[in-house]
C-alpha cells in the first residue's frame, strides 16, 4: 500500500495517476491522503507516514526538506494566479481597479496555503486591499463561493479556473500570472514502499505525465 | 449509597475518562505557558478574542429570545407534532456545522431564498458581517437553549398556571410572573450552553460568513489558521477556549435556584 | 339575572373525564360553606377544575353571584382568570420562586386589607420565607392567604387539610374556619374526612361516580346515610366533652380513656364504630372502656351490622352478621360494649357554633 500525501489543488490529476498506477503495477495498490500543504506538513510534523508527497508552494517545500526524512524533492509542474469574478459580474469587464474600489466582496485562501500566499504577494503589487476578504480553506472552496455568486471575485489558481464548468469569468491582464506556486514530489527514505514511491514519482515526471498535466492546464516550470 | 461497581465497571470506565481527558491534557502539555501572555496580546489573538466574545454573547441574547417562546409551544406540544417540531429543532445539533453553513447560506445568503429579497430590499448583505457571524451562531446554539428550557418547562405542574389563573393573572401574567420565573435556572442553563456553544462554534462560521479577520475571524477560526502559521498562538488561543467551556460545564450545576 | 340572585353559586356541571362522566347540580348560598365528600376518583377535583374554567363543559350551566360564567348552550365561556373564584390545592402550590410574603402579594386585589388576614392566620413571622422552608400547615395557611387576598367572590378547596398530621391539622382547620367567616361571601370544601366537613360546613355533597347522592346538613347525612359510602364515611362516632387526664370527660359524666396527651380544653373523642367490640358478659379484666349498653337498632349493610347502641354513652358499632346473628341482637338485648383506649382518637373540638 503507497500512502500518498497530495496537495489538494492536484487531486484530479493524482487520482488518475493513482487509479493506473494500481492497476498496471501488480500489488501496488494506492492510498491517498488530500488536504492543503499546510495542513500535510503539519500532519507529518505530527508523525503522520507518508511514501510520496506533493506539495504546492516552495516554502511548504522547503520545509518538507528541512524534516530530513524524503529524498530531494523534484519540481514538476506549475501554476499561476488567476482573479476570477462570480457568473453576475463575468460580463462587466472588470479590472483590478474595480477590486481595489473596496465595494466588492472577494475571497482568498487562508495564508498558510499557497493560493493565499499568492493572492497577498499580488495584493501588495497591485495595491489591492485584502482587509475584508475572507480566507476560505483552501482553493476549491474559493471557487465554490465564486460560482455560487456568495463572492464577487476570488483568487484561484488558473487550472481551477480552467476546469470549472460555470459561467465565471478570469480578469484579463491583470498580472496575475507572473504569480506561480511550484508543484514539488518527494520521496520518502527507508520505507518498505520506497520502490514502488518511485516507480509511481518517474509515472509523473514522465514524457507521458506531463502531457496529461499540461491537458489540465498546468505548465512546465 | 449505592453498591459498589464492579472492578471491570470501574476499568472500563476509567478507560473511558482518560479518552477523553487525554488528549485535552496533551494539548495544555504543548502551550508554551511562559509566553501565554505574549501569544494572546498578539493583534490576530485580541481581534479573535473580542469577536468572538460579543458575537457568542449577542448569539445567546437573540437564541434566548428566540428560543423561550419556542420552548413554551413546544413544552405545549404533544404527540406527533411535538416529535416532529423538536427532531427539526434538534437537527443543527446534529448536522455537521458545515452543513448548517450551507443552509443558511441557500437561506440567507446573497442568491439565498430569504437573503435575496433582504437584499434586494434593503441592501443588507448578511455573510461575510458581524451580522452574519451571529446568525451562523445562533442556528447552533439555538437548539441547547430550547431543550434545556423545554425539559424544565415539561416538569412543571401544569397546576401552577391553574393557581396563577385563579389568583386574576391573565395568560401574559402567568407567563412572566410563574412559568418563567420558575425555570429561571434552565434559562440560565439554556443560555450558558448555548453561548459556550456559540463560541466554539467553527463549521457554520467559516461557511457562512466566511473568515476575515476583524470581522468574522472568531476564536476557533484563529485556531484553524494559526495551527498551520502559528502553532503556539494556536495552542495559546485553545486554552483559552477550553478555560471558558470548562468554567461554563463546572458552574452549571443547580446553582440558581434561590431556595436550599 | 335579578339584582339580588338567590344563589351564590348555581351550577350544573356535565362533563366526561376519561371513564368519569361527570353529571351534578349544585348550589351554594351566600355565606355558605359546602363540603363535598367523595371516594377518590367520583370527580371532586373534577368539578372544582369544571367551576373554574380549566376544564371546559359539555352542557351545563355555571352561574356565579348572577353572573354567567359558562353556558355551552350560548357558547359563553369566561376564563379562569376573570372568573374571581378562589382555589386552594392540597398541597398548597404555592410559587416556589417567591417568598411567602411575594405569594400573598401575587393576586391581591388593591383593596384588601392584608394586614388582618396575615394576623388572622397567622403569617406574620413566615412572610420573609421561602415555600421551601415551611411546613405542611404552614404551606396551608399561606395557600389560603394568597387565596383570600385576591378577594374572591368564593373559595374552593380541594382537601386543604389532607397533607397535615393531626395537630397541624386541627389548628389548620381553625384558622380556616375562622378565615373562611372573616372574608367570604361562600366556599366549596372537598375532603374525605367528615370531621373536617362537619367542622366547616354548613353543608355537605356527597360524590360518588360523577354523580351526587346526596346533599344534606351534617347531621342528616350522619343519621341518614343514603349509600353504603356514606354511612361507611360517617360511620365515626364523635364525643365531646372535656379533657381530664388521658381521659375525655363527657358533660353526662361518662369517662372515654385515651393513650394520647394534649392540652387542657374542649376534645372531642373519636371512635370507629369497627373499633367497638361488644360482648354478652362483662369482658375478663374489665378493660377501662366498657359500658353496658341496649341495642337500639340493628341495621344490616351487606356483611356488616350496624349496631346502634344507649347507655352511659351512644355509641354505633360495626360488627359481623356472624357475630350479630352469635349474640342474638334485637331491640333492648342488653350488651357490654367495649372500646380500647389506643383505639379512640382525640382532637381539639373546633366545632362551629
Amino acid at each position: 500500500m503507497i500512502r500518498l500525501f497530495v496537495a489538494s489543488s492536484m487531486t484530479d490529476y493524482m487520482e488518475q495517476v493513482a487509479s493506473e498506477h494500481s492497476s498496471t503495477q501488480a500489488g501496488a495498490a494506492t492510498e491517498l491522503n488530500i488536504a492543503g500543504s499546510g495542513t500535510l506538513l503539519t500532519q507529518l510534523d505530527e508523525g503522520a507516514i507518508a511514501d510520496l508527497v506533493i506539495l504546492a508552494g516552495r516554502d511548504h517545500t522547503r520545509r518538507l526538506q528541512e524534516m530530513g526524512s524524503f529524498l530531494s524533492p523534484i519540481e514538476f509542474a506549475s501554476t499561476s494566479l488567476s482573479v476570477i469574478v462570480s457568473p453576475a459580474l463575468s460580463n462587466a469587464n472588470l479590472s483590478i481597479r474595480d477590486l481595489r474600489a473596496g465595494d466588492l466582496q472577494g475571497a482568498a485562501c487562508v495564508v498558510s496555503a499557497p493560493c493565499g500566499q499568492l493572492a497577498d504577494e499580488f495584493a501588495t503589487a497591485t495595491g489591492l486591499e485584502m482587509r475584508s476578504v475572507t480566507r476560505e480553506p483552501n482553493v476549491r472552496s474559493v471557487l465554490a463561493k465564486v460560482e455560487r455568486g456568495e463572492v464577487d471575485f476570488g483568487f484561484v489558481y488558473r487550472t481551477d479556473f480552467l476546469a470549472a464548468a460555470t459561467d465565471i469569468a478570469e480578469i484579463k491582464d491583470s498580472g496575475a500570472e507572473a504569480f506561480n506556486t511550484f508543484y514539488s514530489l518527494a520521496v520518502a527514505r527507508d520505507t518498505p514502499n520506497m520502490a514502488q514511491a518511485v516507480v509511481l514519482a518517474e509515472s509523473i515526471t514522465s514524457q507521458y505525465g506531463q502531457t496529461r498535466l499540461r491537458q489540465l492546464g498546468f505548465e512546465h516550470p | 449509597m449505592r453498591a459498589p461497581l464492579p472492578l471491570r465497571v470501574r476499568l472500563v470506565a476509567l478507560v473511558a475518562l482518560v479518552f477523553i481527558a487525554a488528549p485535552l491534557l496533551s494539548l495544555l502539555w504543548r502551550v508554551p505557558w511562559p509566553r501565554l501572555v505574549d501569544l494572546l496580546a498578539s493583534d490576530v489573538v485580541t481581534d479573535a478574542l473580542l469577536l468572538s466574545l460579543v458575537t457568542s454573547l449577542a448569539a445567546a441574547v437573540v437564541a434566548l429570545s428566540l428560543g423561550i417562546p419556542l420552548a413554551l409551544s413546544l413544552a405545549r406540544m404533544n404527540g406527533f407534532v411535538a416529535s416532529f417540531v423538536r427532531a427539526v429543532i434538534v437537527l443543527p445539533m446534529i448536522l455537521p456545522p458545515v452543513v448548517g453553513g450551507a443552509a443558511l447560506l441557500f437561506a440567507f445568503g446573497r442568491n439565498g431564498l430569504v437573503g435575496s429579497v433582504v437584499s434586494d430590499l434593503t441592501g443588507l448583505v448578511v455573510p461575510y458581517t458581524l451580522t452574519g457571524v451571529i446568525v451562523a451562531n445562533t442556528f447552533v446554539a439555538l437548539p441547547f437553549v430550547v431543550l434545556t428550557i423545554e425539559g424544565a418547562l415539561r416538569a412543571i405542574d401544569p397546576r401552577f398556571e391553574l393557581a396563577a389563573a385563579t389568583l386574576g393573572a391573565n395568560e401574559a401574567r402567568v407567563i412572566f410572573r410563574v412559568v418563567l420565573p420558575m425555570v429561571r435556572p434552565a434559562l440560565i442553563a439554556g443560555g450558558f450552553l448555548g453561548w459556550a456553544r456559540a463560541l466554539g462554534e467553527f463549521g457554520a462560521t467559516i461557511t457562512f460568513a466566511g473568515n476575515i479577520q476583524g470581522k468574522t475571524q472568531t476564536l476557533p477560526l484563529a485556531v484553524f489558521v494559526a495551527l498551520e502559521t502559528d502553532r503556539e498562538a494556536a495552542l495559546a488561543m485553545s486554552v483559552v477556549l477550553i478555560s471558558v467551556s470548562l468554567l461554563v460545564l463546572v458552574s452549571l450545576r443547580d446553582r440558581w435556584w434561590p431556595v436550599r | 339575572m335579578t339584582d339580588t340572585p338567590e344563589f351564590l353559586l348555581d351550577a350544573g356541571v356535565v362533563l366526561q373525564r376519561g371513564d368519569l362522566h361527570l353529571n351534578a347540580e349544585l348550589r351554594v348560598q351566600h355565606g355558605e360553606v359546602v363540603a363535598v365528600m367523595g371516594p377518590n376518583g367520583a370527580g371532586k377535583t373534577t368539578l372544582l377544575h369544571a367551576l373554574l374554567g380549566w376544564l371546559p363543559l359539555q352542557s351545563g350551566w355555571i352561574f356565579v353571584d348572577g353572573e354567567t360564567f359558562e353556558a355551552p348552550n350560548e357558547d359563553i365561556a369566561t376564563p379562569t382568570h376573570r372568573r374571581g373564584l378562589g382555589m386552594v390545592f392540597q398541597d398548597g402550590l404555592l410559587f416556589p420562586h417567591l417568598r411567602v410574603a411575594g405569594n400573598i402579594r401575587f393576586g391581591a386585589a388593591p383593596n384588601k386589607d392584608l394586614t388582618s388576614l396575615i394576623e388572622t392566620l397567622e403569617l406574620s413571622s413566615l412572610l420573609q420565607k421561602y415555600p421551601s422552608e415551611l411546613s405542611a400547615g404552614q404551606t396551608q395557611r399561606v395557600a389560603l392567604a394568597r387565596t383570600l387576598a385576591a378577594g374572591p367572590k368564593m373559595v374552593l378547596l380541594d382537601e386543604p387539610l389532607a397533607s397535615l398530621d393531626t395537630t397541624g391539622r386541627s389548628r389548620a382547620r381553625d384558622l380556616i374556619g375562622t378565615a373562611l367567616s372573616e372574608n367570604l361571601s361562600g366556599a366549596l370544601i372537598v375532603t374525605h374526612d367528615p370531621v373536617d366537613a362537619f367542622a366547616l360546613a354548613q353543608r355537605v355533597v356527597v360524590l360518588e361516580n360523577g354523580r351526587i347522592s346526596q346533599f344534606d346538613s351534617p347531621e342528616a347525612i350522619q343519621s341518614q346515610p343514603q349509600s353504603r359510602w356514606v354511612a361507611d364515611l360517617m360511620g365515626w362516632n364523635i364525643f365531646r366533652g372535656m379533657r381530664r387526664g388521658t381521659s375525655v370527660l363527657m358533660p353526662n359524666g361518662t369517662e372515654i380513656a385515651t393513650t394520647g396527651l394534649q392540652a387542657d380544653g374542649e376534645v372531642a373523642a373519636m371512635i370507629n364504630p369497627a373499633s367497638v367490640a361488644l360482648f354478652p358478659e362483662r369482658p375478663v379484666g374489665s378493660p377501662r372502656n366498657s359500658w353496658l349498653c341496649q341495642v337500639r337498632g340493628v341495621q344490616l349493610l351487606g356483611d356488616i351490622a350496624r349496631v346502634s347502641l344507649s347507655g352511659p354513652l351512644n355509641i354505633y358499632a360495626d360488627i359481623t352478621t356472624t357475630a350479630a346473628a352469635e349474640l342474638a341482637l334485637k331491640e333492648g338485648t342488653e350488651v357490654w360494649v367495649t372500646v380500647k383506649a389506643t383505639e379512640v382518637l382525640t382532637e381539639l373540638d373546633s366545632s362551629r357554633d
